[in-house]
Parts: structure tokens; sequence; C-alpha cells
């Protein structure tokens, strides 16, 4: 036999080079690519359900989610960008729900639901979110001042479909108008003003309806600067509940 | 015997079910003789030294040795009763029968054993067709390195744009072979790899003409044949520099461009006391810091557009005269090879790596990115394994398999493979760059400024770009090889080689777009801007069948041929039957392409595009009149698939393209024929003298079925519009008559004159040579149907090179010393007319520019050049030692090869001196002053600029050659 030893062993150091080479031509793979994403909370105004479970495309993801109390905002979470599925149940595992919003990518949002659930035609009980802009670009208020987010949730149970209010700021100091606003901002249901630079301290508030010179409520909050605050409006429009968010921290520029 | 004959059946039966190639070792012949009486010996004995090869002769003392590796041999003739005869520089070539006679003293003769010097010989009239071999003795003289620039020195090649062009075929018709695998890349053409030039033994060039054995390409092969082991250990270095200066420095009235070469190799015995096993090692390092060319450079402080006042921004542009930034190339090349001889078995172990690394440089324009230029990276390996079986003195066979194995990727430097980044704004940001949100380019300012209507970026901007291929093929073959008595050598092979083949190439900086406008989409609506196959959307390799599948052509061929020598007549009459599965659909109609409701090509109505074949015949004649005088005349047929970048494009790109109604410049064929060629050539070889010859050999060239870009009409019920395609359609003619002197070393000179008179004219000098007028000429555009000059056509080129040498102790004796042996110069003197263009109304495309003379009707001016090496070798205890200067362009001669085809100038594009440049720069004058408008002139002049239209400029080189 011509073929011995010597060059079985010298065949497989050839083929072991010649493996060991191979690697050098394999590829380096592309990255995934990451589905976008966008950062949510979720906030149950309703009028008449008190607590409510919700699932965002079959899932749950963020533990707040469950029993989520009226006016008790959550978490921020991240989520699927794109058209998302809401599915809301009561805590008797009634359905309340079940409908899409459209979560554009890298970005931002509060999801309200709103309204008054009942079982016939005159259900109102529904979504809308409060896009509060790319998650990447920082909206942070400047140190020296707050951001003020108004959002109006107080749907209407009666005949009319919504009730608008007039919303008055100002300081204790000043007698006038508080000079972040314009003016009386009308504001519908569903309806979102922002106040990009409010002076930090404490601030007042006239909240009357629309087509009305009386107030009904006049809170006062005390902001802190850098901070962005939301307030929001709920309740029966006849019976109008507010409250303030906490503030959230400025925001970084990321993106995953 | 039986066993014999059934192996050779075996090997019959499987050469005609697969397909054929060649053996590129060559053959030793000739007849030993009585040196008194003229008589032959019966039975004497021919040995190659240094191998276990030789022979015996027959009763007409006739002896063959067949399958001798290329190189350059002692031989031995020793019979008894005589003294024995050695011949020493003998050199073999692969394919090449060579012929060496022996006349024996007798033993009563008063003299010792005889050696013989034997000259290189100037005739051979085994050869058919007209066949240049350069030995690694000449390429380590010649002022050139490297494969192609070798190859370019040979009469019938013309060189435009870094493509090779042989005797007027487009640039892809040429095959490389490196030992016997094919090295070519069948997608784009040209050679993949060449191997290191320090483990080459023998480059062989055949221009046409070449035998049945020879396929894959219908213009050249360029054979290479790596050194092989020997029975003792020799050890290499070779350093090679250009580095005197740092880049953009001057040195000696030139710039340096940053080239080092390193080259190390090493051969012998794998075991010291075992011959029988041999090896062949080579790695090489070489950087060049930046392309060659006459390069201008830029420096303009404080540009800004006078038109738009004081709202203009103010740009300093600076770019450093003689090299170009950011585009070093750096490439790692290993080879090697291992010979288990054991007669009559031998296994022949070979491989080789490559690794390039480049960069792609940016336009003026975009001088602020030249950090992220684009980034090349290519790794290419090689194997291969070859069994030879000797039979009989009279009779071998080869059965070699090899794998190739080639990817490439081009991307940003930066992000690199992660595609989600080249569009994100704030991963740019975070390097200092910018884009707007979407990804796109910031055509505002401060990140875009204009001057003069020039705009430049202001900021840097990622590369747009991620390509990455990936070519793999497995290929075998078998050569038989049988000599029938003196005068029938038969050979009969076939050869088949399967291909896999992938793509993915995209634009990513809009992907980051698609990703939010689509997020829920699974492929983000990215797969329409994707130019993939073999990779899914993402990039990961797919082998699913359908739209994403990988690509398989299959190139088979078989071949039989008798080269029948005789003394007063050779012929070599072969029959090539070529089988090419190009592995690519097509559609019934190609005026109504089938589309999905997405606006798909729909791959289930899509066809297979029928294999091509072709049966060739080869028919190559030799008139040896007397041993000085060789008629040679030769016939054939040659077919050769396109290269596959002209029939592969993912579909999905092409459904988007075609849909879209877009022009599309790079479009691919569907149902494409491979192209035909049909070559003559007749030549004449005569020695005059003992020591020259000259060899002229007319050709003609026919060319069939070369592809030509068209606009494919849609029927009127189509789901599309018409769209751009490629078709068999351009022909060509090529004729031409190519000199050759040979002066082989007479005292200390040597010399070769190659010289080519051509005429190449056809229809379309490349698949898109048409496009302006698909794309400028409406329902009615006119396609040329009668031939004209082609752009690659060079009436006359020539290269004469001339070798002065001092051999060992040889020189006049200075203070005791021979001071001039083995001290030797090589010049090369290269001179060609122009190559062919046509005046145009505009330089810029468009449907405003027309052609003022018939096509192709000017050419550029002549070109000269003058190359140099200056060599001297000296020992160093055992190592022999050779310092050489190497100047390429020694007169910095800066050739024109390109011109701007209103001016035919190759400086100056015409505008400035033309009514509307007088105007503006008067405007410009008389608005903003003298200053202004000659700082406009420069700008134009500098933007214009295009070190394209010059050949190299002087480089000068240093090399070190150490041998042990």
């Amino acid at each position: 036999m011509w073929f011995k030893k010597k060059e079985a062993i010298l065949g497989s150091i050839l083929l072991l080079t010649i493996f060991s080479f191979y690697s050098c031509v394999d590829e380096p793979t592309i990255e995934p690519i990451s589905r976008p994403f966008s950062s949510i909370r979720v906030v149950n105004l309703s009028t008449n359900v008190d607590q409510i479970n919700i699932t965002i495309d079959g899932k749950t993801p963020s533990s707040s989610l469950s029993s989520l109390a009226l006016a008790q905002p959550t978490g921020y979470f991240n989520v699927e960008s794109g058209k998302d599925t809401f599915l809301v149940k009561d805590n008797s595992g009634n359905e309340v729900f079940n409908g899409t919003a459209d979560i554009n990518a890298y970005e931002r949002y509060t999801v309200v639901f709103s309204g008054t659930f009942t079982n016939d035609a005159n259900n109102n009980f529904g979504v809308f979110l409060v896009d509060e802009a790319e998650l990447y670009v920082s909206v942070a208020p400047k140190a020296d001042s707050v951001g003020i987010l108004f959002i109006d949730a107080a749907g209407d149970v009666d005949t009319i479909a919504s009730k608008n209010y007039n919303i008055v700021g100002h300081t204790p100091t000043h007698d006038t108008t508080y000079t972040a606003l314009t003016g009386p901002v009308s504001l519908g249901y569903q309806g979102i003003y922002s106040v990009p630079e409010a002076e930090p301290g404490a601030n007042s508030f006239d909240f009357m309806p629309i087509d009305s010179s009386a107030t009904v409520s006049t809170p006062t909050y005390n902001f802190t600067a850098g901070n962005r605050y939301y307030i929001f409006l709920y309740g029966n429009p006849n019976n109008l509940q507010i409250f303030k968010d906490e503030g959230i921290p400025p925001v970084n520029p990321t993106r995953n | 015997m039986k066993f014999k004959f059934t192996i050779l059946i075996t090997i019959l039966i499987f050469s005609v079910i697969s397909t054929i190639s060649f053996a590129q070792n060559g053959k030793l012949v000739g007849k030993i003789t009585d040196l008194e009486t003229g008589e032959p010996l019966i039975g004497a004995n021919v040995l190659i030294s240094g191998t276990t090869m030789g022979a015996a002769s027959d009763v007409n003392g006739y002896f063959i040795i067949l399958n001798v590796p290329p190189n350059v041999y002692s031989i031995v003739a020793k019979y008894i009763g005589y003294k024995s005869v050695t011949k020493s520089n003998i050199e073999v070539s692969g394919n090449v029968t060579t012929e060496v006679d022996f006349a024996l003293p007798p033993q009563s003769y008063e003299l010792g054993a005889v050696e013989v010097v034997a000259p290189k010989p100037l005739i051979n009239k085994n050869l058919t067709n007209s066949v240049n071999i350069v030995q690694s003795e000449d390429l380590n003289n010649l002022p050139v390195r490297g494969v192609n620039a070798v190859i370019n020195t040979q009469a019938g090649v013309v060189s435009q744009g870094g493509n090779i062009y042989v005797r007027g075929g487009r640039a892809d018709e040429v095959a490389y072979y490196v030992d016997g695998v094919l090295v070519n890349n069948p997608v784009f053409g040209g050679a993949q790899t060449l191997g290191i030039q320090n483990a080459i033994q023998e480059i062989q060039f055949q221009a046409g003409g070449y035998s049945a054995e020879y396929g894959g390409a219908t213009s050249g092969i360029v054979t290479t044949t790596t050194k092989i082991g020997g029975e003792s250990y020799h050890f290499s270095f070779e350093g090679i520099t250009d580095n005197f200066a740092k880049l953009g420095n001057q040195f000696l009235d030139t710039y340096s461009f940053g080239y080092s070469e390193y080259v190390l190799t090493a051969s012998g015995p794998v075991i010291p006391s075992d011959k029988s096993i041999r090896f062949f090692l080579a790695g090489d390092n070489t950087f060049e810091g930046s392309p060659v060319g006459f390069y201008e450079g830029a420096d303009y402080k404080n540009l800004y557009d006078p038109s738009l006042g004081s709202s203009s921004d103010t740009i300093d542009f600076y770019y450093p005269k003689g090299y170009l930034i950011n585009q070093a190339k750096n490439t790692y090349q290993a080879q090697g090879n291992i010979i288990f001889d054991y007669n009559p078995f031998k296994i022949k172990v070979g491989g080789s790596f490559q690794r390039i690394k480049s960069r792609d440089g940016v336009s003026l324009a975009n001088y602020m990115s030249q950090g992220r230029a684009g980034l090349h990276e290519a790794s290419t390996l090689t194997g291969n394994l070859k069994f030879t079986h000797v039979l009989s003195e009279k009779a071998f066979y080869e059965a070699t398999f090899d794998y190739f194995n080639d990817y490439y990727v081009d991307e940003d430097p930066v992000f690199m493979n992660n595609l989600a980044a080249y569009g994100d704004s704030i991963k740019s940001a975070a390097l200092g760059y910018h884009l707007n949100g979407d990804g796109t380019l910031p055509y505002t300012s401060p990140y875009y400024a204009t001057a003069f209507g020039y705009t430049f970026y202001q900021t840097p901007i990622p590369y747009n770009g991620y390509r990455k291929q990936r070519t793999i093929h497995f290929g075998g073959k078998v050569d038989l090889l049988y000599q029938i008595g003196l005068h029938h050598e038969l050979k009969t092979g076939g050869e088949y080689t399967y291909y896999t083949i992938r793509r993915y190439s995209f634009a990513p900086r809009t992907l980051i777009s698609n990703i939010e406008a689509t997020p829920k989409d699974p492929y983000f609506k990215i797969y329409n801007q994707l130019d993939n196959y073999g990779y899914d959307v993402f990039g990961n390799i797919t082998d699913e069948a359908g739209l994403y599948a990988p690509k398989h052509p299959v190139f088979a061929a078989y071949y039989v041929q008798d080269k029948m020598e005789f003394s007063d007549l050779v012929v070599n009459a072969g029959l090539r039957l070529d089988y090419i599965d190009p592995g690519s659909k097509t559609f019934k109609d190609l005026h109504n392409l089938p589309f999905t409701s997405s606006d798909q090509l729909d791959y289930s109505k899509m066809i297979d595009v029928k294999p091509s074949v072709q049966l060739s015949p080869r028919l190559g004649f030799s008139f040896p009149v007397t041993d000085k005088t060789v008629f040679h005349a030769q016939y054939g047929k040659f077919i050769q698939e396109t290269q596959l970048r002209n029939l592969y494009l993912g579909y999905n790109y092409a459904a988007f393209v075609i849909k879209g109604g877009y022009a599309f410049q790079n479009p691919v064929g569907y149902g494409l024929r491979p192209e035909r060629t049909t070559q003559y050539e007749i030549g004449f070889k005569q020695q005059i003298g003992d020591n020259f010859a000259f060899d002229i050999t007319g050709f003609y060239k026919d060319i069939k079925d070369q592809i030509q870009e068209r606009l494919i009409y849609a029927e009127s019920d189509a789901s599309h519009t018409s769209y751009y395609g490629l078709v068999n359609g351009d022909f060509s003619t090529v004729k031409g008559i190519e000199l050759k002197l040979d002066l082989r070393r007479t005292e200390r000179l040597s010399a070769t004159l190659d010289y080519t008179l051509s005429d190449a004219q056809g229809t379309g000098s490349n698949p898109n040579s048409h496009f302006n007028i698909v794309w400028q000429s409406g329902a009615n555009p006119y396609f040329p149907q009668m031939i004209a000059p082609l752009d690659y056509n060079q009436a006359h080129k020539g290269n004469l090179n001339i070798d002065y040498r001092w051999a060992d102790d040889d020189g006049p004796n200075i203070l005791g010393s021979k001071w001039l042996e083995n001290f030797g110069i090589n010049l090369l003197f290269s001179f060609a007319s122009g190559f062919n263009y046509t005046q145009f109304t505009a330089n810029s495309f468009g449907n405003s520019r027309y052609p003022t003379e018939a096509l192709n009707a000017s050419t550029t001016p002549w070109t000269f050049q003058i190359d140099a090496k200056v060599d001297k070798t000296f020992n160093i205890g055992p190592l022999k030692t050779n310092i050489y200067l190497w100047v390429i362009n020694v007169l910095n001669t800066q050739n024109v090869v390109g011109v701007f085809p209103v001016s035919g100038d190759a400086y100056n594009d015409g505008y400035l001196s033309s009514p509307a440049g007088v105007a503006q720069v008067n405007t410009i004058r008389s608005q903003y002053g003298e200053k202004t408008a000659q700082t406009f002139q420069n700008l134009y002049k500098t933007m214009t600029y295009d070190s394209g239209h010059f050949g190299s400029p002087r480089q000068i080189r240093l090399g070190l050659r150490l041998n042990y």
C-alpha cells in the first residue's frame, strides 16, 4: 500500500489547514433589525369602569395593566409600534373595549381610556392617544420652566356629547390672565393643549364651561422647574374631575 | 494489463458523462543517436535530473516523456558503451511539446561526460497557434509585476480602464486558470485571484486559436502554473517599496504612493529523509497607500457663491496633491501545495487564500466624508486536489477536484453590518455627523453649501451602500492523455463545475424611514429595494426555492482531440462540447410579465432558461518547412456565457424597476444566449541566423450574440410599462496582424518585440453602450446596425523589451573584481495609438447632446512609456542576493488615455472657452470682479479634472530579493 500513515497525517493537516482558512471566508452576520418600539403609559379615565384589565396585541407588557384603577396612570413601558390591538375588560371579565390604535414608531404616548361603557348604542368607552413626541428627541422643558399638558377626557353620558371648558390660569402673584396662556383656551373632549414653557412654583387654573363664566374648579398646583406635568380632566362634564400627574424626568435622545 | 485497461475505460466513460479540461504539464520528446554513425540507439535511458521522470528510447531511438511539470530542467541521456550527455536549460511548458535530441559519443571518445547548455528555442514547430510563455526568470527581470501586467505586454492585448481586452473581445472574454482551476469571477468577469508572483513558475497566454481542451472564454486564455517543491530546501524573501517619502511628498520629482510588498516562499521535502513528499509555500502582503495617478489636488479658502450674496456659506476646501485620501488597499495572500510523488501515482494538493481590504474614496463634493468612504473586504479561498496515475509510458490520466469560495462585502466602515444604523440620525449625530431624521441627506445650511453652482457637503455622511456577494464552486475534471505511437497524442476529458451564487445589495440609509413607516410589516417593505438572491430580505443565507433562491449555474464540457505530430506536419484537431446552464429564470412573454397583486413578479409563472449546448470544432495546423521555418493556421468556434451579472438581478428589485418604469442603467436580460465567436488565424515563423526569429500572425474574429441594452416594449394589456433589458444584439468583427520578434540572448543582449495592428469594430463596446439611446430616443430608438470602431480599439500597440545582462564571472575586471557580473538592465518600451471616441456637443448626458461625427471616429493621442529595472545579484554567504531599482514610467510621461468628448482634450472640457462659458465668466467678472471670475475658472477646472484621463505617473521602487 503506497499510501501510508505519514501521508494520512499530512493529509489530515492539509484538511485542517483548509478548514482553518475556510473560517476566514466566513461572513459576518448582519445585525438583526430590531422591530421598532414605542413607549406608552395607560390611564383609565372612564366615567363608570373603575378598574380595567388591558392586553395589547394579546400580551400584557406591564403588570400595571391589570386592575388599573381610575386616574392612576401606569408607568411608561415599551410596545411594538404600529396598529396595536387593545382589549379592555372590567374586573368582572366583561369586554368593554376591543379596538386598535396607531402607535407610531419611536414615539411616546399616553393612552387614555375614557367615556362611559354601556351595553347599547350609547357606549362611548374608547381610547385616544396623547402623542408626546419622539422618544429620541428630548421634550424636557428648559431648566427654569415647566411644561404643562392639559388633556380633556371628560366624556359625556348625557345628550351633550362633549362640553368645552375655558382654561384660565393665573399665578397668585398676578391678577391677570397667566401670561403663558394666550387667553381662555377652548378644550374639547379628547382635546390636548400644551404649554411648553410655564413658570415653576404655585399655579392656579380656572376651569369653566365654555358657555358659561361660572368656574367649576380652580385648582392650584405647585410645579418644579424642569419637569412636565399633565393635567387630566375626566369624569362627567357636569361633575368635572381633575388630577395632576407628576412630572416625568427629561428624556435623553436614544433609539435602542 | 487488464487492470489498466479497466481504469482506462472507466476514465473514458467518466469523461463522456462529465466534461473535460486540460492538463497543464508538458511533453518532452527526442531522438537518441550515435554521435559517430547517426544510428538510433535502442533502449537508451533519458532522465530528467532532480525528478523520477524518464524514459527509454524505442527501436528508432525516439523517446517520449509525458506529464512533465513546467520548469527548466537538465536532461541526461545514458547508454551502455556511450558517454552520458546532459543538456541543461531545457524549458518545458504546459501543453507544449519540447524536443531534445541527443547524440551520444562512444566511450572511446577522449572526453568526459558531455554537458551542454541548451539555448532558448526560438521556434517550436509543434505549436499550432500563437502561445506566449513567460517563465519565472523572465518575470523576475521584467519591469512589471502581476499576471495582468505581464499579459498586457503581449501581442493582441489592449488594456483600458483596468480591463484586459484580447483581440477585440470584450473585457469579460478572458479565462484565467491557476494550476488548472478556473479562478474567474463568473458574475463580473475577470480573475478573482491570480496568486503570488513569486509562486508562479510559468504564465501562458493564448490570444486565440486555442485547442479543444480550452473553453470558458471566447478571446483569451491565461494559464498560470505555480511552483512545486524540489528535492532540496529553498527559501526566499522579496521586499519592494516606494516609501521614500510620505504620501503627498515628492522625491526625485515623483510621489510615493505608499506601496510596499513583502513575499516569503519556502519549498522542499516535508520530511528531510523522504523526497517523495514535497511542499511549496508562499505568503505575500501588499500595501498600497493610494491608487496611482496624476492627482492635482485642490486648496481653496472662503469659497462662496456670490450670487447668494451675504447669505452664502463659505467653504474651505483642501485636497492634497499627488495621492488620494482614504483609498488604501491591503492584500494578504497565502498559497501552497504539497505533492505526494509515488510513481506511478502522484497527488498534488494545493490551495490559496487571499484577503483584500480597501477603501473607495469619495468625490470632491463629498470630501468631508472621506472617513466614511465605502469599505471593501474580499476573501477568496481556493483548493484543489489533483490525482495523477501514470498507466504506462504512453498514457496517464488526471482527476482534479477543485473548490472556490469567494466572498466580498462593501459597507460603511463604521456601521458595517448594522444596516438600521446607516440612516439613523441619532447614531450619526453620536459620531459628529448629520443626517435628517428620516435618513436623507441634509440639503440645508450649514450642512450643505454651494459655490458657483457646485455643491459641497459640510458634514460627513454615512456611506449608502451595503453589498455582499458569495460565489462558491465545486468542480471536477478528468483528463486522459494517450500517446499512440510517436505521432498521435490523443487527449480527452471533461469537466463539470457547479456554482452557488448569492447576492445582497441594498442602499440602507432608507431603512430607518421604512422601519418607522411600516413597523408591523414583517419586511418593513424593504424587499422591493433589495437586489438579493441566496440571501433573504434580512441578508441571512437561504437555500429555499423561490424568489430568494441562490443561483446555481452549471458549466460543463467534454472534448476530444488528437495532436498529430509528424516531422513535416502537425495537426491539432479536436471537438469540444460545451454545456451551459445559467441557472436563471425567464418569462414566457417578455413583453407581458406576470405580476402578483402586490406588484411582485409572479415567480410561479417564470420558467427555467434552457441550457445551451454547442459543439465547437477546433483545427490547428503547423507546417514545419524546415527547422527554422514554420507556417501555422487555426480555425475554431468558441462559446462563452456572458458575465452572470447580466442575467442575475433580485426578482423583487427587478419588479421594482420594471413596475416603476425607471431608466435603469444596469438591467439584466432574461433568457440570454451565450456569446459565440469564430476565429481564424494564420501565421508564419521564421528563424533568421542562430539567435533571431520572428512570428507574424494574422487573425480574424467574428463575434455574435454580444449583449446589448434595449427597451423591452410592453404589450397593451401588460400591467407594466416598457422596461430596460439586455438582449443578444451586438456583433463585432476583429481583424489584425501580430508581429513578434525574438532575439534570444546573444552575448549579453536579449530582446523581444510584440506589435499588433488591429481593427476592432462592432455595434457596441459593452452591454450598456446603448443606454442613452434607450433612455433618450423615445418610442423609436435607432440602434447602430453598422459596425464602428469599439471604445477599446487600439489600432497600433507594441512593446519592446530589451534585457542586457552580464553573466556569472562576466564583465571587465576593475580593481580586482568583476563589478558588472550578474548586473542587468531591463527596459520595456510601450507604445500605442489612441482609443476611439465620439465627439459630442455636450459633455454631460442627456437629450441635449448629440454627436458631431460618425461613431468613434476620433482617437485619443498616442501613448509612450518606458519602464526599467536595474538589478545586481551577488552572494552573501549562502544567500543569493538580488537588489534592484524598478522605475515605472521613467520619463514621467503624462499619457492621455481619455478625453472630454467635446473638446477632445484631456485637461479641458471646452466649456470655459465656449460661448456659454465665456459669457458666464464675463458675467461673474462684471458683477463680482476679476478675482472672483478667476476663482470660478480655477474651481471649474478643479471640479472637471479627471485623473482617469491619464496613465500612471512615475513610480520608483526599490526591491531586495534573497534566495537560499
